[in-house]
């Protein structure tokens, strides 16, 4: 029999005492750990899809609403931002990749994007700064430049005049205007689904899906322009996952949209945003400098947005964690109370231990230790109903906050946590043990 | 052997302030059974307290064969009385916490026997007193003489070269009295320890052959 049987014995003794003591320090770990969980989530979340691109480019308004919106696809577009940028970026000698959206259809819940192939180019760091997204499944979809030029160009006579802003030169050269160059099929609407579009809708692919007008769902396009899913992404665990990705050529042949894709009070047509992805050097600060200066656009730097975001975010996040740490603090102390007002009842069995032969110290230490092991208990128990919280809110987390935290993820912290509350639970240990050991044993051992 | 010296402690008193004790002088040679008497207040279970280094006489010295008891740190006084010193309660004090075979194996723990001899001689020793059956049983579940046939064991079970008793049998009846004493001669006797015991019961003085009385003051140099 060992001071460590000594003080499991006392506590299956007290069995019930102990258990609710430890609950009291396993509400308030379950707190932080749970908070932990949300915050790396979170940083997951809103860091890994902003590496690499360093800039969005997008209508003037809110910086922070267009890197929500063009990044982490959880806010409206400030508007719409003229064309013709996008085709300037990609012939700018300082950007690697540029990635237009155009956003404002929905298929049941779900944001559709359209874009073009280089959101499958490998130079493309979405979705989370590690290479482009992967297809689980299928192929990526097939981006036709030629009819977007055509349809753009057929906009524009539509509208009569102004049409040199409709699908005028390009700056790499080419002349996409005429739409007799078009050589793709006009009938092929095809669409790129994320992973957990798929899980939660079942779709496959060789589906075809429907996407209503308007990012909340709304009015069906007409019937004959249904979408066959050609590809299924990878999770990534990203808003990626919860996009359906469109060609932007078929966007803009959707009778729907050709008005309300033309830029206010002009005949041009516009994008939600482009993705920038700079060149490595000096190109970044380059092309902020120059974009900066126009007043048509907005520029976006997604670090700088990030960390601001991250700055209001993460003063709720600590007063939510601090709550959190003074239930545990609170948890801790009721191991002091609990334990020093059953001394009281425990006078007696301090007083045998010392008489046969047990030290002070060892007297101390055992109630010490006991005081470790009940904070122990209730730590850990604590991360482990924090996971599971994690685990029953996920699905609502993801509805009100666009991410889905991954119950089964440990983050390092959590191991200081329970370090820190069995420290505490050390701590707490000492008042009681201190009264044990200054127990007078003649006193408590006359008989009563 | 045991010997205390011009022993007096002092008690914080409301009445007076302070009240002394006078115990006097005791010597028991080794293998020595002695009998304390004396009346409730006389300082009975006091002197077995200072014997067993548990309270600190205000003066006087206690030894232990060669050991001054009272010259030693508080920690290694423990230690000692851990491993030679073993003390039987009125009323057995067992923990609760703890079962039979555990009660038993703790002191000897404490005395400094690893956990497998610590169990390996609290089961012999339970066996000896006629409890091997009962070595699982938590000790609210014992009568009271099995409970104090255990407090016996685990005051034997590291040995010691003294045990001390405090009224072992004031609460059970005349047989279980006649019971305990006998296993308590056995077991110390094959133990070749020295027993002081110290009762009020005529009926367990009877036993002794020698009898050192605290009713007649303090007690004077070696047993009569």
């Amino acid at each position: 029999m060992t001071l460590l049987g000594l003080v499991w014995r006392n506590l299956q003794l007290r069995a019930l005492s102990s258990t609710l003591t430890a609950l009291g320090v396993a509400l308030g770990t379950m707190l932080v750990t749970a908070i932990l969980i949300l915050q790396a989530a979170l940083a997951q979340h809103y860091e890994a899809p902003g590496r690499g691109y360093g800039i969005v480019v997008g209508a003037p308004g809110s910086a922070l609403q267009l890197v929500l919106s063009a990044i982490y696809h959880v806010d409206d577009a400030p508007g719409l931002m003229p064309m013709r940028v996008w085709w300037e970026l990609e012939a700018d000698d300082s950007v690697a990749l540029a990635v237009p959206y155009a956003v404002g259809d929905a298929f049941r819940g779900y944001r559709v994007v359209a874009t073009t192939d280089a959101f499958f180019d490998r130079r493309s760091p979405q979705p989370a700064g590690e290479g482009a997204a992967k297809l689980a499944e299928g192929r990526p979809f097939h981006f036709d430049r030629a009819r977007l030029d055509a349809t753009l160009a057929a906009l524009g006579a539509e509208l009569g005049e102004d049409p040199g802003h409709v699908g005028e030169d390009h700056e790499d050269g080419e002349d996409h205007r005429d739409g007799e160059e078009h050589q793709g099929d006009d009938d092929r609407f095809e669409a790129v689904v994320g992973a957990e579009v798929a899980r939660a809708l079942g779709v496959r692919v060789g589906d075809r899906i429907e996407p209503t007008h308007g990012v909340e769902g709304g009015r069906v396009h007409d019937e004959e322009h249904l979408w066959e899913v050609v590809g299924i992404l990878k999770p990534t665990d990203t808003a990626v996952d919860r996009l359906v990705l469109i060609p932007l050529d078929s966007f803009f042949a959707i009778e729907d949209h050709r008005g309300g894709a033309l830029l206010p009070g002009t005949r041009e047509p516009g994008l939600s945003a482009v993705l920038v992805f700079p060149r490595p050097g000096v190109h970044k600060v380059m092309l902020l400098s120059r974009l900066n200066r126009r007043p048509e656009i907005q520029v976006a730097d997604v670090h700088e947005e990030v960390r601001n975001l991250f700055a209001i975010v993460g003063s709720v996040d600590v007063l939510f964690l601090l709550v959190a740490i003074l239930v545990v603090v609170v948890g801790v102390l009721s191991v002091l109370v609990a334990l020093y007002n059953s001394m009281n009842e425990r006078r007696r069995e301090v007083a045998i231990l010392r008489a046969i032969g047990a030290p002070r110290r060892w007297v101390l230490g055992s109630v010490v230790t006991e005081a470790m092991a009940i904070t122990a208990l209730g730590a850990l128990a604590g991360v482990a109903l924090g996971h599971l919280l994690v685990a029953v809110s996920a699905s609502r987390v993801e509805a009100t906050a666009g991410f889905r935290p991954a119950a089964l993820t440990f983050v390092p912290a959590e191991l200081a946590v329970i370090a820190l509350v069995v420290v505490g639970g050390a701590l707490a240990g000492l008042g009681p043990a201190w009264k044990a050991y200054r127990t007078d044993v003649a006193e408590n051992l006359r008989p009563t | 052997m045991i010997r205390a010296e011009a022993l007096r402690v002092s008690f914080a008193s409301r009445s007076n302030g302070a009240d002394t004790l006078d115990l006097g002088d005791l010597t028991l040679a080794a293998g020595a059974r002695a009998c304390v008497v004396g009346g409730s207040g006389s300082g009975k279970t006091t002197l077995l307290h200072v014997l067993a280094g548990l309270v600190r006489p205000s003066a006087g010295r206690v030894w232990h064969g060669d050991t001054d008891l009272f010259a030693l740190p508080e920690a290694v006084r423990d230690r000692f009385r851990a491993r030679h010193v073993g003390y039987v309660f009125q009323s057995a004090q067992l923990l609760q916490a703890l079962d039979v075979t555990e009660n038993v194996a703790l002191a000897a723990t404490l005395g400094g026997a690893t956990r497998r001899e610590a169990r390996d001689r609290a089961e012999a020793l339970l066996q000896r007193v006629g409890l091997g059956h009962r070595r699982t049983a938590r000790p609210g579940t014992l009568s009271v003489g099995e409970q104090q046939r255990v407090g016996i064991a685990r005051a034997l079970v590291s040995g010691p070269a003294v045990v001390l008793a405090d009224e072992p049998t004031a609460s059970l009846d005349e047989r279980r009295t006649d019971e305990v004493l006998d296993l308590l001669d056995e077991v110390v006797e094959e133990a070749g320890a020295t027993l002081l015991l110290v009762t009020h019961e005529p009926r367990v003085r009877d036993r002794f052959q020698t009898v050192l009385s605290l009713d007649e003051g303090p007690l004077r140099g070696a047993p009569s």
